[in-house]
């Protein structure tokens, strides 16, 4: 196993054990251990172990679901994984990294939030900024350019595609996600690079 | 290696997923052909693209919508799955609670104040109804509402518990007409109106946690400025907006446009 799976693996461990509330309480648990205490807190539907395990990995998930089904919508989707995550939590054996398994709920739910191509709750605003220089409160040029470019792939690649580079995944760890094989991962990868590149220089970049 | 077989690696070997003989082959061939090392260069440059345009935390409405949808709709088949003995705790319990219940509804039926949730989001409703309609009268609706007193900016900071943000002028022009401090049900919560040319521009709310849900139905879009997640409404004329500040957050309602809203988000920083 490479060190970037290692590290992987460890992502959620490591964010358990960098909490200096935990450590202020004077709880100097391993951080497997602690990881092991929330998951089983959540199996006993414990409302401090829920909460524990949405504070310590909201960021991350929210993160990839930004990428994956835009900002619109990413918080709904998040808090459906949650739901999902606490819903399931007893199917969880630990034969995968519980971070795996968090990354598959989350894709699962992209990927179905997406097919059902369900209609946004909320509506654009019909006003345009008439200076787009001065529309400094939208997303910089370099964001907009990704977002555009993110979102016109297919989802099956720009799953792939975030969690390589917005998350830092392996291979493996991507195809243990997401459930596919080593091979597939790269070739998919490999496409979505190419297929971005394509749609970011139509767009005007000029990396 | 040729291009042709190299090509397929590139992305690959840029992630550091090819094994060590691979590797070098690769190496050797983009040293040497500058058409594979233009692709190369252009799977980092994408790369570095991702890494340039990060994406915000996660909202701080997310912990709490979750916990209100599992508080909903935690199954009564979780029951069953407790052992004898938590069957038992929990029994007693429900018991503890069903008591709590009658007594709260006793103490509601014997007059103490409503401060529902619902009601909260229909009076602020209400203000933004009224705000919208241009009524002279619309700043004063929470104020009547929930117990507002007029405060100085040094009592409005000690009620917050931090420093408040809604300083005497801001944008230039616009100065505080009149700043309440309102009892509401979510919280303390301080009610700065600014006024323009003597009239009413926009009113401000600080309080502890987001409140986007006072918007309720309204359509509501997330946008980033200045880093921080803002929550955009548009109103007939301008718009409303949420957003963090250390310590608590921001409501805005009544900015003119993204324009001003954007240089408000960036003023209204802690000192």
């Amino acid at each position: 196993m490479s060190s970037v799976t290692l590290s992987f693996l460890g992502r959620f461990e490591e964010e358990m054990a960098s909490n200096t509330d935990v450590e202020a309480r004077g709880e100097h648990a391993p951080p497997v251990d602690r990881l092991a205490h929330v998951v089983a807190g959540c199996r006993r539907r414990e409302p401090s172990a829920q909460r524990e395990l949405v504070v310590r990995t909201q960021d991350r998930v929210y993160r990839t679901l930004v990428r994956l089904v835009g900002m619109q919508d990413a918080e709904d989707v998040a808090q459906q994984v949650y739901l999902q995550v606490f819903r399931q939590v007893d199917r969880f054996k630990g034969d995968s990294s519980f971070g795996t398994w968090l990354y598959r709920v989350t894709v699962n739910e992209a990927m179905q939030h997406l097919r059902r191509g369900r209609k946004r709750r909320i509506a654009i605003l019909n006003w345009e900024p008439t200076d787009r220089e001065a529309d400094r409160c939208q997303r910089s040029e370099t964001r907009e350019l990704l977002d555009h470019a993110l979102a016109e792939i297919e989802p099956e690649l720009r799953s792939i595609f975030v969690l390589r580079e917005v998350e830092g995944l392996s291979y493996e760890a991507i195809g243990a996600a997401v459930g596919i094989p080593m091979g597939t991962v790269a070739s998919r990868l490999s496409r979505a690079r190419h297929e971005l590149q394509e749609r970011l220089r139509s767009l005007g970049w000029t990396g | 290696m040729n291009c042709n077989e190299v090509i397929p690696l590139l992305s690959p070997f840029h992630d550091g997923e090819l094994a060590p003989d691979e590797r070098r082959a690769v190496a050797d061939h983009v040293a040497t052909c500058a058409a594979c090392s233009q692709k190369l260069g252009s799977i980092r440059r994408l790369s570095d693209l991702v890494e340039s345009s990060p994406v915000a935390e996660a909202p701080g409405t997310l912990l709490p919508s979750i916990e209100r949808s599992l508080a909903e709709r935690t199954p009564f088949w979780n029951w069953f799955q407790f052992s004898h003995s938590r069957r038992s705790a929990v029994a007693a319990l429900l018991a503890t609670a069903a008591v709590l219940v009658v007594g709260l509804m006793v103490w509601q039926i014997a007059g103490a104040p409503s401060h529902s949730h619902e009601e909260m989001v229909r009076v602020f409703g209400e203000f933004l109804d009224a705000f919208e309609e241009g009524e002279t009268s619309a700043v004063d609706v929470l104020a009547r509402k929930y117990q507002g007193t007029l405060v100085s900016e040094a009592a409005a900071t000690s009620a917050l518990k931090r420093a408040t943000v809604a300083r005497p002028i801001v944008l230039g022009w616009h100065a505080v007409a009149q700043r309440y401090l309102l009892k509401m049900p979510c919280c303390d919560c301080v009610q700065t109106n600014y006024a323009f040319s003597g009239k009413t521009s926009f009113v401000l709310f600080e309080h502890e946690k987001e409140q986007a849900e006072w918007f309720h139905a309204r359509p509501m879009i997330r946008a980033e400025c200045h880093g921080k997640t803002c929550c955009l409404v548009q109103l007939k004329d301008g718009l409303a907006a949420t957003w963090p500040v250390d310590g608590g957050y921001v409501t805005a309602v009544g900015v003119h446009d993204v324009t001003e809203l954007e240089r408000l988000v960036k003023e209204l920083q802690p000192l």
